[in-house]
């Protein structure tokens, strides 16, 4: 099942490959924003979901509640608990819809390394990809795929050299320019969508997906940016297309909360 | 339990390690399933009179071809960056060498006789990728082709004497006709590279990727297999390319001329015997059963050629075959050594086969597991 996925990413990719010009960069990119259309109901969902937890940041009983059991952590959250059955609220509304894309990301990641097979057995295996002798007619063609896009090799990681005789043991590859921008976007991504803290609990009485999302925008935009730096540069191109159209969704729609970018712009308020 | 397990909550303090465990588990999956954290591919194989030098993985061997006993380790202790699968290469003056097909990009010089594990006579790592193809060592003068596109020309203590950035990827090992090298590339092109100028003399544009090394032939003409499903003839004079015979499949592995008998076979599992002179198959192409990957072997009477399904065929000059089931996997090409046959097959414990020439088998060897 999982290699039929994974197969099915790979074809995609290579078709569209094919159909630009055999430019594998510009194939990630329109691969990611097919697959961005595609995930739209979860990107909905997740909006949602963390609108109506903003929105409950700043109710009148939720507020209370906080207060009223600031030292009872079980029962306070027990109250949460109903106020989110009351409301229709699913607390994990706007993370799983994060969690449920992590599958997507190992498959997209998967069929870019298996595009760009770096040993002859990965050649092989690429070449009798299910379905690709049936969606195009010259497979010959486009194997082996060109990995080079701009100033990259999308097979390897990227980095830019430093200046002969300057190195950095950790930094192997030269500057990580794309894992800097990898972790950026994600971390403002991550903001844009996190609920505003309710400007009338603070400390012990922020509720526990506030904090989770906050977690959230620390881990992610560490862990990406760790991939970026060690994994090949064509999923840093997946991640910083789909970062950008993320934020870019937000902003149309007018749910970018950007004065959380800004770290404590928020304690101002 | 149940009931336990769903009264108990998960203390705040412990969120983030729950959190971050989950980002771990997903870096895993990334890593674990890639392929590119252990680069992996089938064994390379080459002999000299007693030993046979198999690079395997994370660890090259030396095995006796006698009684097919280890003689020798390379490296001691495993590296996951440093993979081995391009045949080792046995200069003239005795050296072995070996490149690296994984994250480290070393081409290293061994003294195959120097003891266990053999000592290192030099290592170039001035290169930008992996090493996946044998260099050849052409009068004095190694000329190693590298997945960065360049063709690295060092001499025999390991000093880059110059390179030549090529283009695409070069993951096939050069063949010369005592004047230019040709170098196939993934990019769909062959290049002639004059050793003397250090720059390219010409180029043609093939029909598909090239993996087997040209064959060269004494008429001015280089024939290679591609993954057009050809076979196709570069004319060295006129710079030239054209069809010598479509086939039914990718021709993977390197064509073999014996005389003017041209054998290779397809991925689709057709093994062909063409007749260069007669310009025509010397009968019909045959289908033992599986992908023929490796280049055939010519022998005295036959012709052998390993399958994908782990077999390997006896064919004869009309086309009958005979088969020996070997194990696992057969990527490689057989490797004649005097009166033994190897196969080095993937996917199986057993990481070599010794047969006589009738296919009766002699000896095994089977590595000991790493503690």
């Amino acid at each position: 099942m999982w290699e039929q996925f994974i197969a099915f990413f790979t074809t995609a990719l290579l078709w569209i490959y094919s159909v630009v010009g055999h430019n594998f960069g510009i194939a990630i990119i329109l691969f990611t924003i097919l697959i961005r259309v595609v995930t739209w109901p979860l990107t909905a969902q997740q909006l949602k979901g963390a609108q109506a937890m903003q929105e409950l940041q700043n109710d009148p009983e939720w507020l209370k509640i906080q207060k009223k059991y600031e030292k009872d952590k079980e029962k306070l959250a027990q109250e949460q608990m109903r106020i989110y059955k009351e409301r229709g609220i699913n607390p994990f509304g706007s993370c799983l819809p994060t969690l449920v894309q992590f599958p997507i990301i190992i498959a997209l990641y998967q069929s870019v390394i298996r595009a760009l097979a770096t040993t002859p057995l990965q050649l092989l295996q690429l070449a009798r990809t299910p379905w690709l002798g049936k969606v195009m007619t010259d497979v010959a063609a486009i194997i082996p795929v060109n990995s080079q896009f701009l100033w990259m090799d999308l097979a390897r990681p990227e980095g830019i050299p430093f200046p002969a005789g300057f190195a950095i043991d950790f930094l192997p590859n030269g500057f990580p320019t794309l894992a800097l921008i990898v972790a950026a976007t994600t971390y403002i991504q991550s903001k844009l969508t996190m609920p505003a803290p309710s400007t009338k609990t603070s400390g012990s009485g922020q509720d526990q997906s506030a904090m989770m999302s906050s977690m959230m925008s620390i881990y992610m935009p560490l862990l990406l940016g760790y991939f970026a730096l060690t994994f090949p540069s064509g999923l840093s191109v997946y991640f910083i297309t789909s970062n950008l159209l993320g934020i870019f969704q937000y902003a149309i729609q007018g749910r970018a909360n950007w004065r959380n970018i800004i770290p404590g712009a928020n304690k101002t308020q | 339990m149940i009931l336990f397990l769903r009264r108990r909550k998960v203390p705040m303090k412990n969120k983030p390690i729950l959190l971050f465990s989950l980002f771990l588990l997903l870096a895993m999956l990334l890593s674990g399933c890639s392929g590119v954290m252990s680069a992996s591919s089938w064994s390379g194989l080459s002999v000299d009179a007693e030993t046979a030098f198999l690079a395997g993985g994370q660890f090259v061997y030396a095995i006796d071809l006698a009684n097919g006993l280890q003689v020798w380790k390379y490296p001691v202790k495993g590296d996951a960056k440093k993979v081995f699968f391009a045949p080792p290469l046995k200069t003239p003056d005795g050296q072995l060498i070996i490149g690296s097909g994984g994250n480290n990009h070393s081409l290293i010089s061994l003294n195959p006789q120097s003891g266990n594990p053999p000592s290192e006579n030099w290592v170039f790592d001035a290169a930008a990728d992996r090493w996946v193809a044998s260099p050849l060592v052409w009068n004095e003068i190694i000329y190693a082709p590298n997945g960065d596109g360049h063709l690295y020309a060092l001499d025999m203590k390991g000093n880059l004497l110059w390179s030549v950035k090529l283009g695409g990827q070069l993951w096939t090992t050069p063949a010369t006709d005592g004047e230019l090298l040709y170098v196939p590339s993934l990019d769909h092109r062959l290049y002639a590279v004059n050793p003397e100028t250090h720059a390219v003399a010409w180029i043609v544009e093939l029909n598909g990727a090239v993996m087997g090394a040209p064959v060269v032939a004494s008429d001015n003409k280089l024939y290679v297999g591609s993954f057009a499903s050809r076979v196709e003839v570069i004319d060295t004079v006129e710079k030239t390319v054209s069809d010598l015979l479509e086939t039914r499949g990718w021709v993977w592995g390197a064509p073999v001329l014996d005389e003017e008998m041209l054998y290779f076979g397809d991925l689709e599992g057709n093994f062909y015997a063409f007749d260069i002179s007669g310009g025509e198959l010397s009968y019909p192409a045959i289908k033992p059963d599986d992908a023929i990957v490796g280049s055939p072997l010519v022998l005295s009477d036959n012709v052998v050629v390993t399958t994908e399904s782990g077999n390997l065929y006896f064919i004869d000059s009309k086309g009958k075959y005979r088969s020996q089931i070997v194990d696992g996997k057969i990527y490689s090409a057989p490797v004649l050594a005097g009166e033994l046959l190897l196969v080095a097959p993937s996917e199986s414990e057993t990481l070599l086969f010794a047969y006589d020439l009738e296919g009766k088998q002699e000896w095994v060897f089977t590595p000991a597991k790493e503690k």
